[in-house]
Order: structure tokens, then sequence, then C-alpha cells
């Protein structure tokens, strides 16, 4: 496979590695203003095009759909699960990636269903930030994007590796822009009533996606341990008990 | 807004099902004075979740019904004033006495309205409950997954502290995301340029708009129920 693109960017990863977060800064944010510039940005595209295009693809499809639609998703995403796979040097997964691929492309017809997952080849996801950051590369300060929204410098480079990929694999030009769409918006369809809930249940909504988004990325690429780990949630020795209240109130 | 960030789906639902747990008998650390709990988190959960399911699948009761029935039962379960100092953590202090006792109320009964919201509109099959497992100050959290074909699968994970003789929730996990961390960042932001005051009654406009939603959504339904007797609108 030719991936061009990712030449430069051990370099990048490097760069990026200076920005390390202050201490006891978990949500470091420095770019805050001009972050909340661009979430109203998003949050404006959002409520003129992304949310009205959910709604009449809601109305027009069926939950077993939009199921199927991101199944589909999940499987044109294969090429960023094996390179980045074996880039990150965990070819088990890369194989696993494959398999499944393999197997839901063809009895998943075109991987719009998911007959891999009972065959026990569950979804081993891996993307390029996640790669620069087991390359040692620091999360930076938050970021949000025009477009993809909430995001760090170490993800916005993954998200140039991972389209660099993705268009080494791919002819390119619209019609991988109409999938993307599209696939963004039976997303958007699915998280209906989850976003408004959250916009209605918050009282800085830049705030709390700001924290689940933060809290969700560091876990999903194992930077923090899953809730399912033994360890998770106890504090290592010297780190404050996030659940001892006097600590807490005091500092 | 993009797909990268679809597994925030499940983590925007701020408030959401409580749930039920298994747990070894292991004896609790009580936390200082406190008499150790009669019975173990895991049948504190269990009985929560089942009082709970039960009322939600009973759908011979109306809205209005439901969320009678539910709200005390989630205010009893909450420990709110650990809940509220939790999220307003430093920012507590800054609160008098007063303020603080009317935070503790107000933001339970925030807890408490978007929970109810929350589960009553979530059409879930089941909840499997998965180990528990022991804490720092006797906590222990409680694991479990609402299953649901239809809106894909949530694991939340509970927090549970003895207090008083028996285990009260003192957080909910959704998929990774800690409702007292999310809501002490938020606090923290809210509270660096504004004033106690300004978040109270933020606090308090936000309370009564949601309980207007609801008994209008109510109302509606209520009038549904009785075509003949009530004209459209009045």
């Amino acid at each position: 496979m030719r991936v061009p693109a990712l030449r430069g960017l051990p370099a990048a990863a490097l760069l990026l590695a200076a920005c390390a977060a202050p201490a006891d800064t978990p949500e470091w944010d420095p770019w805050q203003e001009l972050n909340r510039g661009t979430f109203r940005f998003n949050e404006r595209l959002d409520e003129y095009a992304l949310e009205p295009a959910a709604e009449g693809w809601e109305a027009i499809t069926s939950p077993g759909w939009r199921e199927s639609v991101g199944h589909f998703a999940d499987n044109l995403r294969f090429p960023l699960h094996l390179v980045n796979g074996l880039l990150q040097g965990r070819p088990a997964d890369a194989g696993v990636a494959t398999a499944r691929f393999v197997v839901n492309t063809t009895l998943g017809l075109l991987g719009f269903f998911d007959p891999a997952t009972p065959l026990g080849l569950d979804i081993r996801r891996a993307d390029f930030g996640e790669t620069l950051w087991r390359w040692g590369a620091d999360e930076g300060p938050y970021l949000v994007l025009p477009f993809f929204g909430p995001s760090n410098p170490r993800d916005t480079a993954g998200l140039a590796g991972d389209s660099a990929i993705v268009g080494s694999v791919t002819p390119g030009g619209w019609a991988v822009l109409a999938i993307h769409v599209l696939i963004t918006v039976n997303w958007r369809a699915s998280n209906l009533d989850n976003i408004r809930e959250a916009r209605e249940a918050s009282f800085d909504y830049y705030v709390a996606v700001r924290s689940a988004w933060l809290n969700d990325r560091r876990r999903d690429i194992g930077v923090m341990l899953p809730p399912e780990a033994p360890d998770s949630a106890r504090p290592s020795p010297g780190e404050e008990d996030p659940y001892d209240v006097d600590a807490i109130i005091e500092n | 807004m993009s797909m990268r960030s679809s597994r925030t789906s499940s983590l925007v639902l701020v408030a959401a099902l409580l749930a039920g747990g298994v747990a070894a008998p292991v004896a609790a650390q009580a936390a200082g004075e406190e008499p150790a709990p009669a019975r173990s988190a895991r049948a504190f959960a269990v009985q929560a979740i089942g009082d709970v399911t039960a009322i939600l699948k009973d759908r011979t009761a109306n809205q209005a019904a439901r969320r009678a029935r539910i709200e005390p039962l989630v205010e009893r379960w909450l420990d709110a004033e650990v809940i509220a100092k939790l999220t307003l953590a430093r920012n507590w202090k800054s609160f008098d006495p007063a303020q603080q006792q009317e935070f503790v109320l107000a933001f339970r009964k925030h807890l408490v309205l978007t929970y109810y919201r929350n589960v009553d509109r979530y059409a879930f099959e089941r909840i499997d409950v998965y180990e528990d497992r022991a804490e720092s100050k006797g906590d222990f959290t409680v694991r479990t997954r609402v299953v649901s074909p239809e809106a894909g699968d949530v694991l939340i994970d509970l927090r549970l502290r003895p207090t008083a003789g028996d285990w009260k929730a003192i957080d909910i996990t959704i998929e990774g995301v800690s409702l007292v961390q999310n809501f002490r960042s938020q606090f923290q932001e809210v509270l660096s340029d504004g004033k106690p005051a300004q978040l109270l009654r933020s606090l308090r406009e936000k309370n009564e708009a949601t309980e207007a939603k609801y008994r209008e959504a109510e109302a509606a339904e209520a009038a549904e129920a009785a075509p003949g007797r009530a004209p459209a609108g009045g």
C-alpha cells in the first residue's frame, strides 16, 4: 500500500511532543476564545444544515437502516484500522481487522451487516492520532476544528494522516465526500435526542462537550484506563482522590 | 460533528439510567464513624434497578404518574450533598451556608429531572449487571450494561458510598464519562467569571423550564386520553 504523506509525519509528531500540558490541567484549553468561536460556527452549521438533514434522514429510514449505515461506515474505515494497527505494532489487531473486512464485505453485503462480530471478530479500531500517541507525541491543548469538531493538535495531525491513508487507497473526489456526508448525517440522526438532552441539561455546553470528548478520546486510545480495568478509578499514590470530598473542596 | 466523534454519541447522555449490580458480599470499610451498610452494594443496586424498571415498564401509568413515582426514589438514592461538593469542588466555599443548602436541593432537582427524562425516553430491553469492585473511601463501583438493540447498548457505572447504614449514589459514569467530573468542569467555568448567585439563578431557571415542559407534555397526554372532556387547547 502506498502511503506517501506519511513520510513527513514523524517530524510533526516530534514537534507536537513539545506541546506538553502543564500539570494539573486535565482540560488544558489556552485557545478557548478561538475554540468557542469555532464551536459557535459548528453549532450554527449543525442548526442550519446537519440537524435538519439528520431529521429528514431519520424520517425516511428505520433504526435498522441507520445501524446498517453505521456498520458500512466502520467497514470503510478498514484501511485505517489495518495501517495504523501495523504502525502501532499491533499485528494481531491488524489481522483481525483484515478478517473482519473480508467477512463483512462478502457475507455482510459490502459491510452493511456485521456477521464478523458474532464470529468472534470484534472491531479493533485504530487511527493515526492514536499512532502518534504511541510514538510519543503529546496531546497538546484542546482544539475545536471547523466541521470536524473537538480535537487537539495530535489528533488534527492524525486526521491528516488518516486522510492520506484513505486517499492512497480510494479514488477520492466527490463520491468519497458524499459518503462521508452520508455517514455523518446518519450518525447525527442516531443522536438527535442525545444531543438535544445534552444541550438542555448543561450549564456551559462548550465545556460539557470538551470534558466529555477529552475523556472519551483518552479512554478510547488507552491514555486513560477504561472503567472496566481493575485500577482505573483508583488514584495513584500522590494523586488527589477525585472522590475525597474534604480534599476536593479544599484544593 | 464528524464520524470521528461517533463514540461521543452515548456519552452525551449526560444523565441516564441508574442500574443494578452484582457484588461479592465483601465487607466495605465504613467511612469514618458511619455504621456499615446492612446489605451489599449489590443488594442496594439490584433493588434500585428493579424498582425503577418496574415503574418504567408499566405503561398503563401515564407520564405524570411515572414521574411522580420515580422522582422520590431517585432523590433518596442520591447523596445530594456529596455530589454538590464534588461538583463545586473548591468553589463550594465561595457559597455561603444558605447558598450551599439551596445549591444542594436545586442541583438534586436538576439531576432528578434529567434522570427521569433520560430513562423514560430510552427504550431498553433489560439491564445486565457485571461484577463490582471496591474503591477508595469504602465506595463500591457497580458496572452495568443497558441493553437496547434499537438504540445501542450503554455502559453505566454507579459509584456507591456507604451512608447512614445503607448506600447512596455519588456518581454515574456513562461510557466512561463521569457526571461529577463533567459538571465540575462546567461549574468551574461558570464560576470563574460569575458569582454563586448567578449559578443558582440559572439552575432555578433550568429546573423551572424543564418542569414546565414536562407538565405541558403530561397535560397533552392527559387531554389525548380523554378527548371528549377537554377540547384542544382547553
